[in-house]
């Protein structure tokens, strides 16, 4: 099986975002960098699908250079090679990006080497666009599944399980086929140490991606005002089970 | 025109579909152009009633049976049909998983710029909207330049007819175009009813959340206790389900189960954005930490600083004494 996983690096977000001064970004001289929890999921379901099946994983990736640690990361894993399309770290909007993305997988078609699965995450977890997966399965006519939480394969068929509110909806695709999965797909495991020593040397094919262009511009961003005015400390360790008893009664919580 | 995608549940449009017929009516307001819907399966009388209390004057039906449960390729060949019938330059719908979907597929099909998760959209040469970023921990304001047609889903918001709006009378309209493999080939094969082990994350009134300070799988006994004597829920932050001591299922945040409850009860949860995203909407937040300084303290309607292990036990011994919960 050849599989094709799509990733992004963002901020390593935690307790509080602060912006940049321009309000273009945020500003990450304190944070590290990651990938999303779906996208963590997706890697890790490549990984488990080539241990099942054989074939090889690629991991792909658009933006800054410094995207080598995201997609080290991914080879850590188990992924046999990486694809960097580099493009400075510009904003690219959904459109551009799943441009560049299709336009690879074009690329690989040509050479014989067209993937039979192509996972994203089914949304990045700073920009929220919720389609490059799904632009990606229209430029290339292939079948799609959003918000997958569950993959089997059976004789070039796939089974793809998702939640629809309290049911569970099965979608039988054929394969090729462009997947976007959620986090709860699996456990993703950590990398191990011979596993982070062997990505250093695993390849990477860096490309420089032709933008489309997207009618979408960025003015500014901005933190959300908090409606919560918060802050009533009840007090400190058992002593304070008192006054939580009365904050229970007083939201009805608990009968007076 | 404006074309709004409606999902249709019980006999009744869905309340995120109605934020956006909500938005729809408010654009139709400002631009002076009319409003229609688009929707998949049946629409009874009282659904057009409904409809037509925000101001539309038609409803685009599809209602071949093969797209039911859920075809999204064919829902967005319904959404691109009913745009070449309406020659609408804009196109609306709801932020659920399916209308999002639904609504990217169209505007890949479209050529069409595609803004989720709206806060607000403003005609102006152009779009001014806002949306939501990192689930709503950050607001972006951008502009859309002028297209041929633009695609938005509106955030879930307060439902209103816009004040001076007409009710009008629903033409319906049937769809209709060719339901064949390129729509139906990852159509929804088949429908798992819920086992039923009890009321979900997201519907519970009560959920007590456990976060890294709660220790260990076996820690969770007295989050367990306590949710048995106020009839709550236990959920957890991504860090208790990244160490396999709970299933991703019980999972609150921005990528597990978003909760709406009268009180969350949050126990060593230190309050990241991710977490603060999943429970956002709870009317109530108390926050028991060891960590004076976690986020969560402040965000919090009411915090305790002390250990859960110590401070929960003495909690359910009271509670216990005082006897029943109401």
């Amino acid at each position: 099986m050849r599989i094709l996983v799509c990733i992004k690096r963002v901020p390593q977000a935690g307790g509080k975002l602060t912006l940049t001064e321009d309000k273009l970004a945020i500003d990450t001289k304190f944070l590290g960098f990651t990938i999303g929890p779906h996208e963590e999921c997706a890697v890790e379901e490549a990984v488990r699908l080539i241990e099942k099946f054989g074939g090889s994983a690629t991991v792909l990736t658009l933006g800054h250079a410094d995207s080598v640690e995201q997609l080290q990361f991914a080879m850590s894993l188990g992924v046999a090679d990486a694809i960097l399309l580099d493009n400075n770290g510009a904003e690219w909007g959904p459109i551009s990006t799943a441009g560049a993305i299709a336009m690879v997988v074009e690329e690989m078609r040509s050479n014989g080497d067209a993937p039979d699965l192509i996972l994203f995450g089914n949304e990045a977890p700073d920009s929220g666009d919720f389609q490059v997966g799904i632009r990606v399965a229209n430029a290339l006519d292939l079948p799609l599944v959003t918000g997958v939480k569950g993959i089997e394969v059976l004789d070039g068929e796939l089974v793809a399980r998702r939640e629809s509110g309290s049911t569970v909806e099965l979608t039988k695709v054929s394969l090729p086929a462009v997947l976007t999965v959620k986090e709860g797909l699996n456990l993703p495991r950590y990398p191990s140490l011979p596993g982070r020593l062997k990505a250093k040397s695993k390849p990477i094919k860096k490309e420089s991606p032709k933008e489309k262009g997207d009618p979408t511009k960025m003015v500014q961003l901005r933190l959300p005002v908090e409606d919560r005015t918060g802050g009533v400390l009840l007090g400190e360790g058992p002593d304070s089970v008192g006054k939580i008893v009365e904050v229970l009664k007083e939201l009805g919580v608990v009968a007076r | 025109m404006i074309l709004c995608l409606v999902e249709i549940s019980d006999d009744k449009v869905v309340d995120a579909s109605l934020s956006a017929v909500s938005l729809g009516a408010k654009l139709a307001g400002e631009t002076g152009l009319s409003l229609a819907c688009v929707a998949i399966g049946e629409a009874s009388d009282s659904v057009l009633k409904e409809l037509g209390g925000f101001g539309v004057s038609s409803l685009y039906l599809a209602s071949d049976a093969k797209l039911m449960p859920f075809a999204p390729a064919g829902w967005a060949k319904a959404v691109v049909t009913a745009r070449d019938e309406s020659e609408a330059k804009i196109i609306l719908g709801g932020s659920t998983d399916r209308s999002t979907e639904v609504l990217a597929r169209a505007s890949a099909k479209l050529e069409a710029p595609f803004v989720a998760n709206c806060l607000h959209v403003t005609v102006a040469s152009g779009y001014q909207v806002s949306r939501l970023r990192w689930a709503g921990s950050i607001i972006e304001d951008a502009f859309v330049s002028d297209e041929p047609v633009a695609v938005f889903s509106a955030v879930q918001s307060d439902i209103a007819a816009p004040s001076g709006s007409k009710e009008t009378e629903v033409q319906l309209r049937q769809l209709s175009f060719e339901v064949g493999e390129a729509e139906l080939r990852d159509a929804v094969t088949e429908v798992l009813l819920p086992t039923g082990d009890g009321v979900s994350l997201s519907d519970s009134r009560i959920v007590i959340g456990g976060g890294r300070g709660v220790g260990s799988p076996e820690g969770f006994k007295v989050l367990d206790e306590l949710a048995g004597i106020l009839g709550a829920t236990v959920g957890v932050s991504r860090v208790v389900t990244g160490l396999g001591w709970r299933p991703h299922k019980d999972q609150i945040g921005q990528t597990g189960t978003k909760i709406a409850p009268e009180l969350y009860i949050a126990c060593g949860i230190s309050g990241a954005i991710q977490h603060m995203a999943g429970c956002r909407s709870a009317k109530c937040i108390l926050a028991i930490n060891q960590d004076r300084d976690a986020p969560i303290m402040s965000l919090a309607d009411y915090a305790v600083v002390g250990d859960l292990h110590k401070i929960l036990p003495k909690l359910i011994e009271e509670l216990n004494a005082v006897g029943a919960k109401s």
